[in-house]
């Protein structure tokens, strides 16, 4: 790893980690994310005993070179968005450690359990109450966007 | 032709090379001057207000320095202002012709021969064919090797200055010379001085799991000693004054460290300066002996093992490991002063004198880190 900055060190050793140890319902396509590793793409499966079971969801995560003093841009892509009052259809996540609560001590692997409990605990599939109107105004960039946290129960 | 007048003659005899023309009234000179052996193309116009002077395309970019020159000095008549010239030319290029060195390839050649025939019981000697250093290795009383390069000063008065050594001692301690056995004899007197602190560290080394640094050194007059998952102790030695109490940090929570500092508090009346130095810093710090080196293996897959930073997530920075643990009961967790100030300074923490006071990323308790210089 010589040569390596200290920001692309510790993303080869999340993927690495990510690669040969990935948590429950996690797997990530090595081959994307070793071609730039500052944009990854991570396969996630809705846990069983939930409302996502069975469904398979793509989140895509985007580094800056200032990782991992700045946060990663994780969005859902692809072609099954979850539908979850916290999740805009254009993939945006409303997640409080994606902007404001951000650490350098999370990893990708503690945002995908993150995501992951907080799919598993929704009671009811909907959209957020201001979708339509959100998914027209916004940036593309969800850390643009100055988001209000105010349910913490999903 | 003219008569040729006093100001021509004396150009003629400093600077034979320059021929007088008159141009519409006005004298020119023309020609070249030898400066440092690279001849100069150049061409003096003199009137009435001065001279002005025509540099080839090699000197255009002193030509403002002329100027300057040429009005603090009111320069007049060909002669000075060629003067002045040839001076500035002097000053601002360097010479390319090769310097004698002679003279001191034969001092280099005499101290060095009377060196090795003066010094038998060095290891080894070795003078660079180009005459421009000499790596020498001596051995100790108690049998270390030690290596030192000197080098040749060409450009100084004390031709011989030491350049490379393992001692930890700062550069202005060694002695440069014209004579190489004093530079030599002050290296060596240097090493018998710290015979004691070899020793020590090498006890250090012997006795207890260093954890840095990895490849030891003697300039190295420190070593942090494992003592458990996230508690460990950095000694620093004085080399010069042995039988001073060595300043002691521990590392780790509050909880692990108290104890520590407590049994120093204790114990600090009863150092004895003339005693066994590694035995007193046991005694002080209340260990009968050091932990060894845990058996389980560190896990590799593991992301953050115990004791890595958790910014960067790996153990060495720059060769350096984490030197901020975080004070509280059940946290311990480690930070490199430079990841944390960085996280610190972007989220507009507190700056108290020399240090940075947040959060602990991983307990939110309060955490301060030195503001790296």
């Amino acid at each position: 790893m010589a040569g390596m900055s200290p920001s692309e060190r510790r993303l080869q050793k999340e993927l690495m980690s990510l690669v040969k140890e990935p948590p429950p319902g996690v797997s990530v396509d090595p081959d994307i994310a070793e071609r730039n590793l500052l944009h990854w793409i991570i396969d996630i499966r809705g846990a069983a005993g939930t409302l996502y079971e069975g469904e398979r969801f793509q989140l895509q995560f985007k580094f800056s070179n200032k990782y991992p003093f700045d946060s990663p841009e994780v969005t859902f892509v692809g072609q099954n968005i979850p539908v979850h009052p916290h999740v805009y259809s254009n993939g945006h996540i409303c997640l409080s450690i994606l902007t404001d609560d951000w650490s350098p001590a999370l990893s990708v692997q503690s945002v995908c359990l993150s995501i992951m409990s907080m799919l598993s605990s929704c009671k009811e599939k909907q959209r957020p109450p201001d979708n339509a109107f959100y998914v027209k105004t916004c940036n593309k960039n969800p850390k643009k966007t100055k988001w209000w946290y105010h349910d913490d129960s999903v | 032709m003219d008569n040729m007048d006093n100001e021509e003659i004396t150009m003629l005899l400093k600077y034979p090379m320059m021929r007088k023309t008159v141009e519409n009234g006005v004298d020119k000179y023309q020609g070249v001057i030898d400066v440092n052996e690279t001849m100069y193309k150049v061409c003096v116009a003199e009137s009435d207000k001065g001279c002005t002077l025509k540099l080839p395309s090699e000197l255009v970019h002193l030509q403002d320095d002329f100027i300057t020159l040429q009005s603090t000095l009111h320069l007049k008549g060909v002669v000075s202002c060629l003067d002045a010239l040839k001076n500035l030319i002097e000053d601002k290029i360097p010479s390319s012709a090769p310097a004698n060195h002679c003279d001191i390839y034969i001092q280099v050649l005499f101290e060095y021969s009377e060196f090795t025939k003066f010094y038998v019981s060095l290891k080894s000697c070795y003078l660079h064919h180009d005459l421009s250093k000499i790596s020498v290795k001596l051995l100790d009383e108690q049998n270390r090797e030690h290596s030192v390069v000197i080098k040749v000063n060409y450009n100084g008065k004390e031709i011989f200055e030491i350049l490379e050594y393992d001692l930890p001692v700062e550069k202005d301690k060694l002695k440069s010379s014209s004579s190489l056995r004093v530079v030599y004899d002050n290296f060596a007197g240097l090493v018998s001085e710290l015979q004691t602190y070899f020793q020590l560290m090498e006890e250090f080394d012997r006795s207890c799991f260093v954890i840095d640094p990895v490849d030891q050194k003697y300039r190295h007059n420190y070593r942090r000693i494992w003592l458990d998952d996230n508690l460990s102790m950095i000694v620093t030695i004085n080399p010069f004054r042995m039988c001073q109490i060595p300043e002691i940090k521990f590392l780790g929570p509050d909880s692990l460290t108290e104890s520590y500092y407590s049994n120093i508090n204790n114990t600090i009346l009863e150092w004895d300066a003339n005693g066994n130095i590694f035995i007193e810093i046991m005694k002080l710090i209340g260990l009968d002996d050091y932990p060894q080196k845990p058996e389980t293996a560190i896990e590799e897959d593991i992301l953050v093992n115990t004791g890595d930073c958790c910014i960067c997530f790996s153990s060495r920075l720059n060769d350096k490991l984490p030197e901020v643990v975080c004070k509280h009961a059940f946290c311990g967790n480690s930070y490199h002063v430079e990841c944390l100030y960085e996280w610190l300074v972007s989220v507009n923490a507190r700056k108290v004198f020399s240090n940075i006071v947040g959060q602990c990323l991983n307990c939110e308790k309060n955490i301060s880190c030195p503001i790296p210089s």
